[in-house]
């Protein structure tokens, strides 16, 4: 059962394609980590998955095939939308209090208890409280809805750094404590690794990277070597990034599946293979727009995954 | 508020852990209407109580002095001797500025319904961005748009109606006394029926102009300004069609008045006009409570009068001083004056039009704001 | 249907605890996995004796929770643990200290510290600075492991995530 299953899914705004062609299957229990530059579709694909939007083409499941937008789905997804929308002229209590009467499934003490670890002040107005606060104040509802899938839109970018971990921290509390699967869009990426362990990179629309971080980790790494023999690296390994000097280049190239068993004795001669961090591999990918990384077997009437750009 | 009181959720669902609650209560999402629109709710009631208020001291008032006017004999007197003081003690009472003033200020009930809480309902939620919370709880939208307009049309639909009943029982003195009839145009549209499908209607044409704009405030520029258009239209125009109209309920009764026509500067020649649409009373005589439609003279051959000869007898009007002169020299010349009316018994079906008609719309344009919640996107 | 994954095995949140015996902390600018520096400050803290045959390790939820991270992350370091037999898991109670990892005694301690300095005095002679000396020892290391990965034998301290085997010289 995939958390979430688009196929073919497109949107298009007036004239432009806010998103083409997606095609993703999250498996469940994950925390899946969306990326991509500003305007890449992130927002799209989240409303289109929470049923905010209608695809215009395609179409987009979750929990093991429930219509995005229907009563079931809303049921079981909650969605935290960008920068938190809540009734800001409401007080705290009241806002709760009008969450719960729009759910079917509420655990109002998990709501008490969360508001009162986090010391914020019932009676005070939304509005008037901090960016931060206001966050949590929108995590602790979407999570007192006991959500199967929790789906948060740039939950990071207003928070300061001290935030932004008390944040994170009590998002990861919960996966702990309840399974859940979280799929959260970020333009930072400096601080995924530790969060994500599914991650899916969107670029103009179109979906460049799937997969498992540990898998994509293991899957890729930087090659060292001399600049006049990267056919040879060629051999074993894709190239999605070449960044080259006079004798020197270095490549950030992902293993073909099929030579995978050898993958460690197979780093031609001359090079040097060194892990990549997650950072590196999402800045690669997104640094050339050609190079995708998908599960599955590639897909056909599509030459080398990659670009060499010398 | 105590809204968070652990355990209080905690309902009969052992499987879930005592989270999983029984499908929703109409209750709940009445929680949810009544908090997010209590400032404009409490602020719509403080003005219609306040208008109320007002209206039930003149009433009280006119009633007490029509009691006084009728025991002294002074209803359609002109003897200012006798009834002059009596009238002095209540100069309101004197003309028809009250039972007018009422008819306007109802006028801004709808107005201010549609501006002020039909307009911001669901223009608010898309300017803000709430609706990308509000639609991703486990509620449908449609339910919660259905539910939540539903639940605040009832109770401003019923104000309107009281309000308007309370108006029509406030000027009731007035039309006896100095012929206010509520065929009038203003009157007319601030009955009961009438002021309440008003009201209906302008809650629903704002939440749909809302829904449309998606801002606040053109939503509620552009509903207040097509409301005040249309009761425009509706007290200029529109209201004279409908009641000079003659629906399929029987032919317009006509009927020849005994008394002739009162001589004045206008009387006699505004009467020959195609249309009057004036209530009967002191200054229009006709049957009590019906709305004067045309008046024409007959001739002695019983063929109404036109063109040149009904010149003649005009001008033969010049030479008359008073009423009682005037209908004699007319019954002495076997001339007569007719009417055609709308009887009283038709009030309530044309209410009954204008009333059916705004309900209409209102569901019409109901249907298209829940379709529009349905298909705009966040 | 809930996506049900008993994630820690741990028991469900009922009011306050014993504070655990010791907290993590990250480096993120290591470059080391995760999950591999809980396991070495595990370690670390046993050879310390900072934690001792029996001490319950934090709970997945608390690391979680002060660190920011996936718990995910955090139950493969437990697993790494386990498997290298530092740690054992109790179903529906946490994870506990099974036995500390071999200790070096001093004596021989003392030994390999002598002949590393002889090492370094040669190294010295032959020209190589304090830098040079670190990658050349961090290279060895690497083929040492490498070597040893390959051959398939397993040691209780070998870092044997999947990224390790990638490096050849």
């Amino acid at each position: 059962m995939n958390v979430l299953e688009a196929s073919g899914l497109g949107k298009r705004y007036r004239r432009a394609w806010a998103l083409r062609e997606c095609t993703l299957a999250i498996p469940p229990g994950r925390v899946t980590a969306l990326v991509g530059p500003n305007g890449a579709g992130k927002t799209t694909l989240m409303h289109l998955a929470v049923g905010l939007n209608n695809p215009t083409s395609g179409t987009v499941r979750v929990l093991g095939g429930l219509r995005a937008g229907s009563l079931e789905a809303l049921n079981r997804v909650a969605f935290v939308a960008q920068d938190a929308p809540l009734y800001k002229n409401l007080p705290v209590g009241d806002m709760v209090h009008l969450a719960r009467n729009l759910n079917r499934r509420w655990d109002q003490q998990r709501a008490a208890s969360r508001l009162a670890t986090l010391k914020i002040p019932l009676g005070r107005k939304v509005g008037k409280l901090s960016g931060g606060q206001q966050a949590q104040v929108a995590l602790t509802i979407a999570i007192a809805r006991r959500p199967d899938l929790l789906i948060l839109d740039e939950p990071l970018a207003p928070l300061d750094p001290l935030a932004r971990h008390e944040f994170l921290a009590s998002l990861m509390e919960t996966v702990a404590e309840d399974g859940i699967s979280v799929l959260f869009s970020s333009h930072v990426i400096s601080e995924l690794e530790r969060i994500a362990d599914y991650l899916v990179v969107l670029a103009d629309g179109r979906v460049q990277v799937a997969g498992d971080v540990e898998e994509l980790l293991a899957g890729h790494c930087v090659l060292t070597g001399p600049a006049g023999q990267i056919e040879d690296a060629g051999a074993w390994f894709d190239i999605v990034h070449c960044r080259r000097g006079q004798s020197q280049a270095h490549l950030l190239a992902r293993l073909r599946p099929a030579a995978y068993p050898e993958f460690a004795g197979n780093v031609p001669n001359g090079w040097q293979a060194s892990p990549v961090t997650l950072e590196e591999l999402v800045l690669a990918y997104l640094r050339e727009p050609g190079a995708t990384a998908l599960p599955g077997p590639a897909p056909l009437g599509r030459g080398p995954v990659t670009e060499v750009t010398a | 508020m105590t809204a968070l009181t652990p355990g209080a959720a905690r309902s009969a669902d052992g499987t879930r852990g005592g989270w999983f609650r029984p499908p929703q209560s109409l209750a709940s999402l009445a929680w949810v209407t009544w908090r997010q629109h209590r400032a404009a709710i409490i602020g719509l009631a403080v003005l219609y109580g306040g208008l109320a208020v007002i209206m039930v001291w003149a009433a009280l008032q006119g009633h007490a002095n029509y009691t006084a006017l009728i025991r002294d004999r002074c209803i359609g007197s002109t003897q200012l001797v006798r009834c002059g003081p009596l009238l002095g003690d209540f100069p309101w009472l004197m003309n028809t500025t009250y039972p007018i003033a009422v008819a306007m200020a109802l006028h801004i009930v709808p107005l201010l319904t549609g501006m002020f809480l039909g307009a911001p309902v669901l223009a608010r939620e898309f300017e803000q961005g709430t609706v990308r919370f509000a639609w991703t709880q486990g509620t449908s939208r449609t339910r919660w748009a259905v539910v939540q307009l539903t639940l605040l049309a009832i109770p401003v639909t019923a104000a309107a109606a009281a309000l308007g009943a309370l108006a029509a029982w406030s000027v009731r003195p007035f039309g006896p006394m100095w012929g206010v009839s509520l065929w009038r145009s203003g009157q007319f549209d601030a009955t009961a029926v009438t002021l309440a499908g008003w009201t209906l209607f302008a809650f629903s044409l704002g939440t749909t102009v809302g829904v449309a704009l998606r801002r606040t405030v053109p939503a509620m520029a552009v509903t207040a300004a097509s409301l005040a258009g249309l009761l425009g239209v509706t007290y200029w125009k529109l209201n004279d069609l409908l009641l000079g109209s003659r629906p399929r309920i029987g032919r317009d009764p006509a009927i020849a008045l005994q008394a002739g026509f009162p001589v004045s500067d206008s009387g006699p020649v505004r009467i020959l006009d195609a249309m009057l649409n004036e209530g009967a009373g002191p200054m229009n005589p006709g049957p009590a409570g019906s709305l004067l439609l045309r008046g024409w003279y007959t001739g002695p051959d019983g063929h109404r009068l036109i063109g040149a000869s009904a010149d003649r007898l005009l001008s033969a009007s010049q030479h008359t001083t008073s009423a009682g002169q005037w209908s004699s020299w007319l019954t002495r010349h076997h001339y007569a004056f007719w009417v055609s009316y709308q009887p009283p018994g038709r009030y309530w079906i044309f209410q009954s039009i204008e009333g059916g008609a705004l309900l209409v719309l209102t569901l019409l344009l109901g249907a298209a704001t829940i379709w529009l919640v349905r298909h705009r996107r966040a | 249907m809930t996506i049900d994954k008993k994630m820690s095995g741990e028991p469900p949140d009922d009011g306050p605890r014993a504070p655990s015996r010791i907290t993590f902390r990250l480096d993120s600018a290591s470059g080391v996995p995760t999950y591999l520096q809980l396991v070495h400050q595990v370690e670390q803290a046993l050879r310390l004796g900072y934690l001792t045959h029996g001490d319950q390790l934090p709970r997945v939820k608390d690391v979680v929770g002060s660190l920011a991270i996936n718990p995910n992350t955090v139950l493969k370091a437990y697993r790494e643990l386990e498997h290298r037999g530092i740690a054992v898991g109790r179903p529906g109670q946490g994870t506990f200290v099974e036995a500390a990892p071999a200790v070096v005694p001093l004596a021989e301690l003392t030994g390999l510290r002598k002949s590393m300095l002889a090492w370094l005095r040669t190294a010295d002679a032959a020209g190589l600075d304090a830098d040079g000396m670190t990658a050349l020892f961090a290279a060895a290391l690497r083929d040492f492991h490498d070597r040893r990965g390959a051959t398939g034998a397993s040691h209780g301290m070998t870092d044997d995530g999947p990224r390790d085997h990638r490096e050849t010289a």
